[in-house]
């Protein structure tokens, strides 16, 4: 398998060698290929709190485990963009960075777009393949146009799927000013690439997804940042939702929060706001999930994964004899951009309840970020600190340690 | 040393809220034309060709109302010019030039004007630059570039500009040239030999662009997200 990737990184570089020197776009006039890229390296450095979680092999007499302290990549993109005809466009963005990622949570499978979109239908367009669920402003926001390292907890992948294989159906009025989204996909996720991947569960459901944005007094791109400073002030206001089945699901459901795959039912609802005005900016968004578990174990598997079953009728949690928990969190953010400076500056709230029935596990964190423009967003050096607005030592928390993020992103195109 | 790292970051902070000084329109009004990237004035000076991101071309009369549509669908229409024989629109993403017969709206031929430039970043503006006698289209950015292409689009030359973050639209107008920025919401004036910058203008409009000066130097100034026309006081000073 990695002989593959090595030839595949070999034939991609190569290709990005004759870009650099030839063209970025072809075209045959009727075919127009733009050839991209991203490449984002940070320093991480992580402030340990003395908690026996924190030592070597979790043993209190053990020192603590700086494993986090280090350089990391975190992309590695070539993407593929194209046009054919007035009809159809197509998108394949890979990254290389998260191709050495082999674990079986599927969070990153490197694959980040293989779609095309139709527009031959004309009354709406249908977008068919991998791509990103329109679900979530803040997921739809792409990363390289922010001056955070790290997305909330609540919406980078680990309560929901950000993207998956499937098929949407989008149509615009009013000048672009209100969006319709709807679409069908997979339910599994990124999972669907994992080593997991592949079949659906003995449901045979799909996940469905429907969203609807409104703006005024213009269309508003998924951008979070007033690099212009629009002299009007804008908003846009968007709602959305999902539901899912699975019988059980042959993947862990989550790296922390085990919320992600659920054997069960699970819908959820969000809403979001955005504002802009002369280089302001602020952002509010709220999920909600409702989650019923079925507490079915795959036959086929004897990995004695984690099924989600707290709050149900097997086992309850105190006194709420319930089938169901929910679990979501709001995000709230405000940032401004300083143009003499060629600065974004952001301050983000974010927490995320994992599960109602419990008391006492709300993560709560407040990050700060600065984004220094050498050219744009091409070239721009970033930095975050996250600060853990939690008790420390409370051991229903996932993320209990502040740390700042500090590093670069280069995108070429 | 406090002090001197507060300044730093403050002072700068302060001075970017003060706001600079703009040019104000006189009135607006809506035109019935989606997203409406470029325009011009025909060569009676009795109205405009608008063309449209959506790949139409329009005709309006003197008071913007729309008298044609061509029946050819394009791709990306970013830039229009037109003279007494033809319309010249640019098609961004295909980096060809479409022909319009003049009186027929038409379709008559198309030239490749190749750029190896992001997607949709490329050729943005285009018209003729009478000092030199040659067509200009500047590409939108990543880099800003003006080329200088003969009556057959072929290229001339090519000038690097570093003015502005981008640029959407530009226009010849008694002996100089005229240049619009969409980020920068600002309005350049170049010397049309040189191209070397005289004056800057600001505007206070969401996403400019396209600008013409109608038959009696009155400047327009289009908005693409609001569709709107923006007309202003004067001539530009």
């Amino acid at each position: 398998m990695k002989t593959h990737y090595l030839r595949f990184l070999q034939a991609s570089f190569f290709f990005i060698y004759i870009g650099a020197n030839a063209q970025l776009t072809i075209s045959n006039g009727n075919h127009v290929l733009e050839l991209s890229g991203a490449v984002s390296t940070f320093y991480n450095h992580r402030f340990y709190t003395d908690v026996p979680g924190n030592r070597i092999n979790n043993d209190p007499s053990q020192p603590i485990d700086f494993k986090k302290n280090r350089f990391g990549l975190r992309d590695a993109q070539l993407q593929l963009e194209g046009r054919v005809g007035h009809d159809f466009e197509y998108e394949v963005q890979v990254d290389f960075a998260d191709f050495a990622n082999t674990s079986d949570i599927g969070e990153n499978p490197g694959v980040m777009d293989a779609n095309f979109t139709y527009k031959g239908l004309k009354v709406l367009e249908a977008i068919v393949g991998y791509q990103k669920l329109p679900y979530g402003r803040n997921s739809l926001v792409p990363f390289f146009y922010s001056p955070y390292w790290i997305r909330p907890e609540l919406t980078r992948g680990e309560t929901y799927s950000r993207r998956d294989a499937g098929l949407t159906l989008t149509r615009n009025f009013w000048r672009q000013r209100i969006n319709v989204y709807a679409g069908a996909y997979t339910g599994m996720g990124e999972q669907l690439l994992s080593k997991f991947g592949g079949d659906n569960d003995p449901s045979g459901s799909l996940e469905y997804i429907g969203r609807v944005d409104f703006s005024y007094p213009a269309r508003y791109r998924y951008r979070d940042y007033d690099i212009t400073h629009v002299p009007i002030p804008m908003f846009s206001v968007g709602v959305n939702a999902r539901t899912v089945f699975r019988r059980f699901s042959s993947f862990l459901p989550g790296d922390d929060y085990y919320l992600r795959s659920i054997s069960g039912q699970k819908d959820i609802i969000g809403a979001d706001a955005s504002f802009q005005y002369q280089g302001f900016s602020v952002q509010l968004e709220w999920h909600q999930l409702k989650i019923t578990p079925t507490n079915y174990v795959d036959p086929n598997l004897n990995t004695g994964r984690f099924r989600e079953d707290r709050g149900t009728a097997t086992r309850k949690i105190g006194d709420k004899p319930t089938n169901y928990f929910r679990a979501g969190g709001i995000v709230a953010q405000a940032s401004y951009f300083a143009k003499p400076l060629k600065t974004i500056l952001s301050v983000r709230f974010d927490n995320l309840n994992p599960n109602d029935l419990l008391t006492n596990n709300t993560e709560e964190t407040l990050s700060f970020a600065a984004a220094y423009m050498i050219n744009g967003f091409n070239a721009m050096l970033k930095a975050q600190y996250q600060h853990r607005l939690i008790d420390r030592k409370n051991p229903l928390l996932q993320r209990i340690d502040d740390q700042i993020r500090v590093g670069m992103q280069f995108m070429f195109r | 040393m406090m002090r001197l790292l507060f300044l730093s970051i403050i002072l700068p902070l302060i001075f970017s809220f003060q706001k600079p000084l703009k040019l104000q329109y006189k009135r607006s009004f809506r035109i019935d034309i989606p997203e409406p990237s470029d325009v011009c004035l025909n060569a009676k000076k009795d109205g405009y060709y608008v063309v449209s991101d959506n790949g139409f071309l329009f005709e309006t009369d003197l008071d913007w109302k729309v008298i044609r549509k061509a029946d050819y669908v394009g791709y990306d229409f970013e830039g229009v010019y037109a003279d007494s024989k033809y319309v010249y629109v640019v098609e961004e993403r295909s980096r060809r030039i479409v022909y319009f017969d003049i009186t027929t709206l038409q379709l008559i031929k198309k030239v490749e004007i190749p750029y190896s430039g992001g997607r949709n970043k490329g050729f943005e503006s285009l018209t003729w630059n009478k000092q030199k006698t040659c067509f200009v289209s500047i590409t939108e950015k990543d880099p800003t570039t003006l080329f200088e292409f003969d009556e057959s689009f072929r290229q001339i030359a090519q000038y690097d500009f570093n003015i502005a973050s981008d640029i959407s639209a530009a226009q010849f107008h008694e002996g100089k040239m005229y240049l619009l920025s969409d980020e920068d919401r600002s309005i350049f004036r170049l010397n049309a030999e040189t191209y070397e910058l005289e004056k800057t203008w600001k505007l206070n409009i969401l996403n400019p662009e396209g600008l013409v000066f109608g038959p009696d130097g009155t400047l327009y100034v289009i908005s693409d997200d609001l569709e709107k026309v923006y007309q202003f006081e004067n001539t530009l000073p």
